[in-house]
């Protein structure tokens, strides 16, 4: 085709609109994080170099921005593995051939990430409340539930002891789970409970997404597959590992990496149910504050600006090598 | 032999049945309590629990709204989603199809900044957006600020450079011979983009759209930095206020504020939901 047109009008919108909104910020965060940029300089602020990368990796600050890292990590793993694993196991359920009432089912499941999630969460604030939610009144009101749990608390707990007593070193201690003094579930109010909380809150919001991929992916997978092998005698088990799964991986992987790093700065999920709390002593990040959401504590509570910016650097650095790893994955770079 | 087989066959759908009715009550459990909680007379947890059937009311919902902006932030919601989608629309299509149909120096360059500035969190950008708005306001008096002309304002230029690779990616996929075919009638580059590949991008545009729309209508972040007049909240921020006042948790208005909010998306998403699986599907894959 002769090139007798400019394209330059069609894109220049969409540049003029990047420009301003997304690079020219990302940019001016970038030069804040070098600088004091705070509450007590906040119309006068200036250049100070690495002193705030200096106070979060050279510091006691240091301490703060290890455990926030190793839980972001921990949420955003543990948060889309166990996404991934109940999804697949639905979508395998709902997979079966002629099962009726299948779209019926597939719709009703769907809600969970059909409704907006700040309704979402929000409710779930209202479910976990130690003293009048409804998942404590049902534990309470059932004998059976409630030795049940008790069990297995003690269970985890013996085992986290456990594992104290094996590593030994001071920094590393676990704390074990622990009911208040009427033998309530503290869901948001204690440390390891708010992160049980916050996860299983996560596991209900996107477990309908990964089934949803993974029933289009599953409908990917010839059936011929499956037949041939069952003559050569498969079990299903072996159907599952030898089939299902390698075929799965292509589709599936970006799509875990692509959560993964979504999860990483998943705001929302933590800031609405939490808000990053319980406290934790010695520390201006809470139990449960991911690095985002520490962030936002750090600018917008504290107004902390230019150390807040010195994080989101980081962050950047951190989600930019994971999606660096995608790309080559996934190979969108090739033309 | 035939008919044991026939007893097992029946065994297991009942079997899958089961397993799937009880998870997806117990999956649907917070949905029901908060439809329940909406429709028992009380304001708070305690009295919005218990399951009665004859004392079915819809007080909580007048009180919704003629105590409260419900309707307002609904408003205010459904501006910012129509506009930034619209807005970001435009702007996508007409960059997605430069970039899909011609070839100019710095087009690979372009595509590049595109991705890699998507992988920004929102999060870093937050500080220097305040700043940026706070000129903004200085500048124009005030007309775009930290008001709902701001939120469509960053809405519309954070979806553009995502969008513009996926209408890229899906123009690349559409054959050329029908805009080749259209120039040797004499049509300029603008008629061919409007009257033939236009209605050709309907189904990639219908996605996206909807994405951009429950993607605005969802974000709780943004607006809560950015509105700072309360005739200006839009649901997200609005409905907080109803369960985070310390003496004030109004959980039955909160409820019926949910009901009523999430109603539209949930249809949309729920109507739609093989189209938007299939185009979300593609999206992912295609990076």
């Amino acid at each position: 085709m002769k090139e007798k047109f400019s394209p330059y009008p069609y894109i220049l919108p969409a540049i003029v609109f990047v420009t301003l909104i997304v690079l020219f910020p990302c940019l001016y965060s970038f030069y804040l994080a070098f600088t004091n940029y705070s509450l007590y300089h906040f119309t006068s602020f200036s250049f100070i170099g690495l002193d705030n990368f200096k106070e979060i990796l050279l510091s006691a600050e240091l301490s703060t921005f290890l455990s926030v890292l190793w839980w972001t990590f921990i949420w955003a793993s543990v948060g889309v593995l166990s996404q991934v694993v109940v999804g697949l196991a639905f979508a395998l359920v709902l997979n079966k051939p002629h099962l009726w009432g299948k779209n019926l089912y597939r719709t009703l499941l769907i809600i969970p990430w059909a409704v907006p999630s700040f309704i979402t969460v929000l409710m779930w604030t209202g479910l976990l409340n130690t003293d009048f939610g409804l998942i404590n009144k049902s534990i309470t009101g059932t004998p059976i539930l409630c030795s049940f749990i008790n069990f297995m608390i003690n269970g985890v707990n013996h085992l986290i002891e456990a594992l104290n007593y094996l590593l030994g070193i001071g920094h590393l201690h676990l704390e074990t789970f622990k009911m208040d003094s009427r033998g309530f579930v503290p869901w948001l109010t204690e440390g390891p409970w708010a992160k049980i909380s916050v996860l299983m809150v996560n596991l209900w919001l996107g477990f309908p997404y990964m089934m949803s991929i993974s029933l289009g992916a599953l409908q990917g997978i010839p059936a011929e597959l499956y037949e041939a092998s069952s003559l050569d005698g498969a079990s299903k088990v072996q159907q599952f590992r030898r089939i299902t799964l390698p075929m799965l991986r292509s589709s599936m992987l970006p799509v875990i990496i692509t959560s993964f790093a979504f999860n990483f700065n998943n705001f929302v999920g933590i800031y609405l149910l939490t808000a990053g709390g319980p406290a934790v002593a010695g520390s201006r990040a809470g139990a449960t504050d991911i690095l985002v959401s520490y962030t936002y504590k750090l600018a917008f509570n504290l107004s902390q600006y230019g150390l807040a910016c010195a994080y989101a650097v980081l962050i950047f650095l951190l989600i930019g090598s994971i999606s660096m790893v995608n790309f080559k994955l996934t190979g969108a770079f090739k033309e | 032999m035939k008919a044991l087989r026939k007893i097992f066959d029946i065994f297991d759908t009942v079997k899958t049945h089961g397993i799937l009715v009880i998870l997806t009550v117990l999956v649907l459990t917070p949905v029901f309590w908060i439809v329940n909680t909406s429709l028992q007379e009380g304001g708070n947890l305690f009295s919005g629990q218990q399951l009665n059937l004859m004392g079915l009311t819809v007080s909580n919902y007048r009180k919704l709204i003629e105590h409260s902006d419900f309707f307002l932030w609904i408003k205010n919601s459904f501006i910012v989603c129509a506009s930034s989608t619209l807005f970001s629309l435009i702007f996508t299509c007409t960059a997605g199809y430069a970039f899909s149909r011609f070839t100019f120096p710095g087009k690979k360059k372009g595509l590049m900044f595109m991705i890699i500035i998507q992988m920004f969190p929102a999060m870093m950008a937050m500080v220097a957006l305040y700043n940026l708005l706070d000129v903004f306001d200085k500048f124009t008096g005030g007309i775009v600020g930290f008001n709902l002309l701001g939120l469509v304002l960053i809405y519309t230029g954070g979806n553009i450079p995502f969008n513009s690779w996926l209408i890229k990616g899906y123009l690349d996929s559409i054959p050329r011979e029908l805009e080749e075919s259209a120039y040797i009638d004499g049509a300029s580059k603008w008629q061919t983009f409007t009257m033939i590949v236009l209605p050709l991008m309907g189904p990639i545009m219908a996605v996206i759209g909807i994405f951009s729309f429950i993607g605005a209508y969802n974000d709780f972040l943004i607006p809560s930095i950015v509105l700072q007049d309360s005739s200006q909240y839009t649901l997200a921020v609005g409905l907080r206020g109803f369960i985070s006042g310390k003496f004030s948790t109004e959980w039955a208005q909160f409820a019926a504020a949910s009901v009523l909010g999430a109603l539209p998306i949930l249809i949309v998403f729920l109507a739609l939901q093989r189209f938007l699986v299939e185009g979300l599907t593609k999206g992912a894959l295609k990076g």
